[in-house]
């Protein structure tokens, strides 16, 4: 009996370790934390098992944890916009009007160094993942990257701006309390402008003196200022969307 | 086959059970116990003494007592989870983080310096500043500022009375200038930490915890002294 058993151990081993030598991996996972590391799995993981694989996870802060998978179609989108970017830089080139040309100019090049891929709707918390069903979804087949870091000390503003610019985080600060720190934004939509929060929420907040909403930051969030609507051109109306969209598929440096 | 079979047996079994000690949340489905009960929750000692988790009571101002369960310590922190799914992250007693609450608690920094984790207040100036973000509009950076102060208080858990520390925290928001109070009671002589009372920011619900666990340890342990000492007698 003892032996029998035995043998059927041994040959379950020897069955396991064959099927591990020769399946593929499914999922494959880049963890950028402090450092970086991969991990590559034969059947598709729970988001809880990526998480388990975090070394300090009680010095991360979750609200900023995000989880992408690589994507072509948004690399695609990615090189269609600096296509429509560039269609729309030639109009104003057309008719001499420089300050729109750069600022077009300046959007062109912010989108060309994004890094991007498909951002997952789902809140990455170690905690969550492990109370909540939903929290800890199987993930499909793919490459993925899950980026942890400590609270992050800055937010990013992109957009209608000269160039790309990090401030210093502002502790319970509206969002209209930072733009005095930035260049003058003659190009942007002086009523609207978009935070894409940390978590990955996208909110359009009222910054004009008749719709001003207060909207504080997630440290680490980014906050995108659309192009004057004078700017756009009928066909070019949507624009301003489909950037801010990219912007949530941004995989921060 | 039969072999085959048995062996499939054991291997679901095996399975089951690193499930279950890899993770204690399926007790919860044994303790009927949550946040959101209609009546009190009233434990023995001797049940608590028993459990093979640690408890914790915990009333919310104007709502039933309940109770929780340890479902996690690590890394320096004990997660409290209510029957209803709501955890509460605690570092030496004091929340912070919160998941599953109406406006979660997300982050405090800091939590090193808090004078808390020395269980006395030895320096009459002591001071603690933590930056503090919340989930509800993403709120974040609410800046509170502590001055502790401390005095001998008694207290009465499982009928038995405690001479205890009472830590008093006087708590101002920065942004706000509003303040509330947080008080801790510390057991005198081990420093074990028996109750809090707790408000995670002004107006927010305060929390009347009781460390059920750790006071019916130490009810265990006097009264085993008591009959060590009597039968030396």
């Amino acid at each position: 009996m003892m032996i029998s058993v035995r043998t059927v151990l041994l040959a379950a081993i020897v069955m396991l370790s064959f099927r591990l030598a020769a399946a593929e991996p499914v999922v494959v996972v880049q963890i950028k934390a402090d450092s970086e590391l991969w991990h590559a799995y034969a059947e598709p993981p729970r988001l809880s098992q990526l998480l388990t694989l975090v070394p300090q996870p009680e010095q991360l802060y979750w609200p900023a944890a995000a989880l992408y998978r690589q994507s072509s179609q948004i690399q695609q989108q990615q090189q269609e916009l600096l296509t429509r970017l560039q269609r729309l830089e030639q109009h104003w080139q057309l008719r001499n009007h420089t300050q729109n040309v750069l600022v077009l100019q300046s959007l062109r090049q912010q989108v060309n160094n994004w890094q991007l891929a498909e951002r997952q709707v789902v809140s990455i918390d170690y905690d969550l993942a492990r109370i909540h069903k939903a929290a800890n979804p199987r993930l499909d087949p793919g490459h993925y990257i899950l980026r942890l870091a400590p609270r992050p000390d800055e937010v990013l503003f992109v957009g209608a701006i000269a160039e790309e610019r990090a401030l210093p985080h502002q502790n319970a600060a509206s969002v209209h309390a930072y733009l005095s720190g930035l260049p003058a934004l003659q190009q942007a939509d002086p009523s609207w402008l978009y935070v894409v929060q940390a978590n990955g929420h996208i909110a359009q907040v009222g910054r004009g003196y008749w719709n001003r909403q207060h909207q504080e930051l997630q440290p680490g969030s980014q906050v995108f200022l659309p192009l004057h609507p004078r700017i756009l051109p009928k066909e070019f109306r949507s624009l301003n969307q489909e950037l801010v969209q990219l912007v949530a598929h941004r995989i921060l440096p | 086959m039969n072999y085959c079979s048995r062996f499939i047996a054991m291997i679901i079994l095996a399975c089951s059970l690193i499930a279950c000690s890899s993770t204690q949340y399926a007790l919860l489905d044994t303790v009927r116990l949550g946040f959101s009960s209609a009546d009190d929750v009233t434990l023995t000692l001797d049940e608590v003494a028993a459990s093979e988790f640690d408890l914790i009571y915990i009333q919310p101002d104007n709502a039933p007592r309940a109770s929780m369960v340890l479902a996690k310590l690590e890394h320096g922190q004990h997660k409290w989870l209510s029957a209803d799914h709501v955890m509460l992250v605690m570092e030496h007693g004091r929340i912070v983080r919160t998941l599953g609450l109406n406006n979660d608690l997300t982050y405090v920094s800091n939590t090193a310096a808090d004078p808390l984790r020395e269980k006395v207040v030895q320096d009459a100036d002591a001071k603690w500043q933590r930056l503090t973000d919340w989930q509800y509009r993403q709120q974040s950076g609410y800046q509170l500022s502590s001055v502790f102060s401390q005095q001998q208080a008694d207290i009465t858990v499982f009928e038995q009375r405690f001479s205890t520390r009472l830590i008093r925290e006087q708590v101002t928001v920065a942004q706000t200038n509003t303040t509330f109070e947080n008080l801790f009671w510390f057991d005198e002589s081990t420093g074990v930490l028996l109750q809090s009372r707790q408000q995670l920011a002004p107006h927010s619900p305060v929390f009347h915890i009781t460390y059920i666990s750790q006071a019916a340890r130490l009810i265990t342990a006097n009264t085993a002294s008591v009959k060590d000492s009597m039968g030396t007698l």
